[in-house]
């Protein structure tokens, strides 16, 4: 008898406990939560609605290396980067506009810009922000030192000097008219930094410290949690801040796409770009909210160029032949991606207004695999019918989408090669310093252009360049790139031509398609933008319940 | 007081035999014999043991009822069901709509013959949300505007699709089960049931070693611990103890760097780690068996230390070492399908139950039967296993045996 009533007790306790521990969680969420994305609660008929705060909800995918202007080099802390800091000019609607520059004088051989800096511009602390501030921001990005990985942006630029001759004037000299200058000031690699708090903490790291991540855009960073999320919010020494409407933009870094989509659609995120290829023909059908933009980018893989078998050109070529784009883009990737022959998008065009990559051919790589011509390749370099074909490897930065590719491709060599492939993913830090010390057989890229002009994905693949991750290198390619800056028209694109051909002729690269943007962006997100080179800029974006 | 009279002739005497009194009438049994006579009796794990005979022949032998292989793909298949509700197109051919809201033509059987291509622009398809098909010189218009269209009203959609022939509807006729991936395909047009028979043989790959391991260092390691006794015992169990405390995701994490990802480095860590607990077992048998009387008998005939453990010792504690054994087993196979759902397990094209789990939980909304077959494949075999080791368990209890 005794017994059994301990029994009966310890039975009791236990459930008595079990709700003692459900009780928190249940309860916690219950009182009406601050953030204004939640419906406001009908039992109480607006009450303050002005007083809410506009917080707009946003994925920004993987946790970003860096959200320092100087040292970014991916595009996930390009959109970070460019709703917190802002250059001499910023693009809203596809319109290069005045902003830190008031305005600029040009000299008549094109080669100074005279920027004049906006009277009373100001940091998020309140100190000015002058001339000076991009004349140390621009010194330390092409300060070896730096380490930048967008230090060679300069040189694309054709930047020869630059000087804060006062407070206010900024300018800048270069080496022979640049078309594309003006517009590479709304890149982050041009925007201003602040000494001091550059110097708080090395590595990049005062941009992701709340404390220390003194900024000048229509935002500025308040938290950041690695993994987990960012906070920037509302910069009140913006000098438009009057036409900023969001409080608060919450980043969540969601890199499982399924997860990212549950989010969504459970009103959790407003705009999310990180959505699982299998979900996309039922969202185009299905969702009006979903969206696909063409993109100034290409998505490829480098060929180690340094280690064999992939020393041979006749391999490259090979394994770029034998790949099926169009199945790609129609089964694997699905976000109405066009299958890629060169390294240019069919957006940028020549100085006579043809598209550049119809002028120069697709040399030869088809949209569907070509087979034969792979194979006989492949027997030319030794290795008929991919007999003693070493294995070799296939990195990647760990992402769904970028796993599915590389197994259709593994297949694909496979079947069509018969030769085997080894899959291998990294972090995507990781992973970037591997491809930049040149330790790996084939790696995934992908290049976003950063301004509308050939040079921004030719330049990539100068000898030794950071970007240039083949170890590839042909000083007739260097020279013809060195003479295109002096030629002007339609004379500097024939040069350019000759150069993508060097570059395709070579294989080093193989392209696989040209990237859409793909994004879902709750109806009540209004004036959100995307510029031209696919950056997010939420300065004008309000949330209209 | 009845008459209860007998005649003294109807009795007989029974000799007593001294050699009969000691007679066995029930037939002798050894101790596997009882053990499976009483396991017999477990319906429970008689059914587990059947699951399990059924799986090691899938794996053996499944491959014969599929064309495909593990690794071939078919992209343009990509994602079809297990079974499909057909229409029947004006060519007398059946027709499938695919989630993609794609159309494929399925023979009568349910082999599907064909994706057909639409007949209008990509732009068409986009802006007005369908897609045109000629077949037999007529139009047949899939059109799936529906959803979109009742979203952008903020109201639910009665339907998903609309499959036309020159105005006509056309109706769901039947459901076919689909004969060319019988489980259906996933998203690279892999057949799902060539990888879940492909995923059958590493998880019973993983299981054999598993046992493997245990059986030959485990148990000889607990053995020779408690036989030895003393400072050696307290030494080896000390390092038993080391082994254990580091867990096996540690272990295979610092083996991929190392070795790299794949099925050796997941076989090499439990290699490292899964004798652990046999030892421990077998240590505390030993320790009591060798105080036990025939232990001393067998030394004083001059019985070597190997023969001893070897041939007393470790049979006599064969009852608990399969017990844990089969306990083991479902622990191991459930541990590698997570490693492989986590990302550390083996490298495609490769398929393992727990990298198709782990595949088919990003297509969940669209195409749940994708997780369906990887995760019914390591339910069954664990639950299997351990119906299995629990029978065996109170088969082998000299306690229970009657």
């Amino acid at each position: 008898m005794f017994k059994r009533s301990i029994s009966l007790m310890l039975v009791l306790l236990l459930v008595v406990a079990s709700f003692a521990g459900c009780s928190k969680p249940a309860e916690e969420p219950a009182p009406v939560e601050p953030t204004a994305t939640t419906e406001p609660a009908p039992a109480e008929p607006a009450v303050e609605p002005a007083q809410e705060e506009s917080v707009l909800h946003w994925n920004v995918g993987a946790d970003p290396k860096t959200l320092d202007p100087g040292l970014n080099a991916a595009s996930d802390g390009g959109n970070v980067i460019n709703n917190t800091f802002e250059g001499l000019t910023r693009e809203i609607d596809g319109e290069l506009t005045p902003a830190m520059a008031e305005s600029w004088d040009v000299s008549e051989d094109q080669t100074t810009y005279t920027f004049h800096i906006r009277e009373g511009v100001k940091w998020s602390d309140g100190q000015a922000l002058t001339a000076n501030d991009f004349e140390y921001a621009w010194s330390r990005v092409i300060d070896p030192a730096t380490a930048s990985e967008y230090s060679w942006i300069f040189d694309a630029a054709n930047v020869d000097s630059f000087e804060a001759t006062d407070e206010a004037t900024f300018v800048v000299n270069l080496k022979t008219p640049t078309p594309w200058f003006l517009g590479l000031t709304t890149f982050y690699s041009f925007f201003p930094v602040r000494e001091d708090m550059v110097n708080a903490k090395a590595d990049g790291l005062w941009a992701k410290d709340g404390s220390l991540a003194i900024s000048n855009g229509p935002f500025t960073l308040s938290e950041y949690e690695t993994g987990d999320k960012l906070v920037l919010v509302k910069n009140d020494n913006y000098w438009r801040a009057d036409e900023v409407k969001l409080d608060k933009i919450v980043g969540r870094m969601i890199v499982e796409a399924s997860t990212a989509l549950t989010a969504y659609q459970g009103g959790e995120l407003d705009i999310n770009s990180n959505i699982p290829s299998a979900e996309i023909p039922g969202l185009i059908a299905e969702d009006p909210t979903f969206m696909i933009f063409p993109m100034l980018g290409t998505y490829y893989y480098s060929f180690n160029t340094s280690v064999p078998p992939l020393d041979n050109v006749d391999v490259r070529r090979a394994l770029t032949l034998a790949i099926d784009r169009k199945a790609i883009v129609e089964t694997v990737t699905k976000g109405g991606q066009l299958p890629a022959s060169t390294m240019i998008p069919g957006a940028i065009l020549d100085a006579e207004g043809n598209v550049f990559n119809e002028m120069t051919g697709d040399y030869g790589i088809s949209a569907t695999a070509n087979v034969e011509e792979a194979k006989a390749l492949l027997a030319k370099a030794g290795y008929p019918n991919g007999e003693g074909f070493p294995n070799f490897e296939l990195l990647y930065n760990t992402s769904e989408g970028h796993q599915k590719i590389a197994e259709a491709l593994q297949e694909m060599w496979k079947t069509n090669l018969n030769i085997d492939v080894t899959l291998a993913n990294q972090e995507w830090a990781v992973f970037q310093d591997t491809r930049t010390q040149g330790n790996f057989q084939i790696a995934r890229e992908g290049w976003i252009g950063d301004y509308t002009d050939p040079l921004t994905f030719l330049d990539m693949f100068r000898t030794g360049g950071v970007m240039n991750h083949t170890q590839w290198g042909s000083d007739e390619y260097d020279q013809i790139l060195d003479d295109s800056m002096m030629a002007k028209g339609q004379e500097r694109f024939e040069m350019l031509f000759k150069a993508d051909k060097i570059l395709m002729d070579a294989a080093v690269v193989m392209p696989v398609y040209y990237y859409t943007d793909i994004m879902m962006v709750a109806d009540k997100v209004q004036g959100w933008e995307l510029t031209g080179l696919s950056t997010y800029y939420f300065g004008r974006t309000e949330i209209v319940e | 007081m009845s008459n209860k009279n007998i005649s003294p002739e109807l009795w007989e005497k029974v000799e007593v035999h001294a050699s009969r009194s000691e007679e066995i009438t029930r037939k002798s049994l050894t101790y596997w014999q009882d053990a499976w006579r009483r396991l017999k009796q477990n319906k429970l794990s008689m059914l587990g043991l059947a699951l399990i005979i059924i799986m090691i022949m899938f794996a053996s032998f499944g491959s014969m009822f599929t064309e495909w292989d593990y690794s071939s793909q078919t992209l343009k298949n990509a994602n079809l069901p297990p079974k499909m509700d057909v229409v029947k197109l004006p060519n007398d051919v059946y027709g499938f709509v695919h989630r993609e809201y794609t159309l494929f033509e399925v023979d009568e059987t349910g082999h599907i013959i064909d994706r057909l291509e639409p007949t209008n622009s990509m732009l068409d398809i986009m802006q007005n949300k369908r897609r045109i098909y000629e077949i037999n010189g007529e139009e047949v218009v899939l059109d799936f505007s529906f959803i979109s269209d009742a979203k952008k009203e903020g109201k639910i959609a009665e339907k998903g699709f609309e499959l036309t022939v020159n105005g006509e509807e056309l109706k769901t006729v039947k459901s076919l089960w689909n004969k060319t991936y019988l489980f259906g395909s996933d998203d690279l047009g892999r057949d799902l049931f060539a990888r879940v028979r492909y995923g059958a043989t590493i998880s019973l790959l993983i299981a054999l070693v598993a046992t493997l391991v245990q059986f030959f260092v485990g148990v000889f390691y607990g053995a020779i611990a408690g036989y030895a006794g003393g400072s050696v015992d307290m030494i080896m169990m000390r390092i038993v103890d080391v082994i254990a405390t580091v867990p096996l995701l540690l272990y295979v994490i610092l083996l991929m760097v190392v070795i790299g990802p794949g099925l050796k480095t997941i076989i090499l860590a439990m290699g490292i780690i899964y004798w652990v607990g046999m030892a421990r077992i077998v240590r505390g048998e030993i320790l009591s068996l060798k105080e036990q009387e025939f232990v001393m008998a067998a030394k004083t005939l001059g019985a070597s230390t190997w023969r001893i453990i070897a041939r007393h010792l470790v049979p006599n504690a064969l009852g608990p070492i399969i017990v844990s054994l089969a306990m083991m087993i479902p622990s191991a196979i459930f541990t590698e399908a997570f490693l492989s759902f986590i990302g550390l397990g083996v490298p495609a094209p490769m398929a393992s139950w727990g990298t198709l789990a782990n595949d088919a939980v990003k297509a969940l909304r669209s195409y749940p039967f994708q997780l369906l077959w990887p995760s019914l494949a390591i339910s069954i075999t664990v639950l299997s296993f351990n119906f299995f080791g629990d029978g065996l368990r109170n088969a082998l209890d000299p306690k229970l045996r009657r």
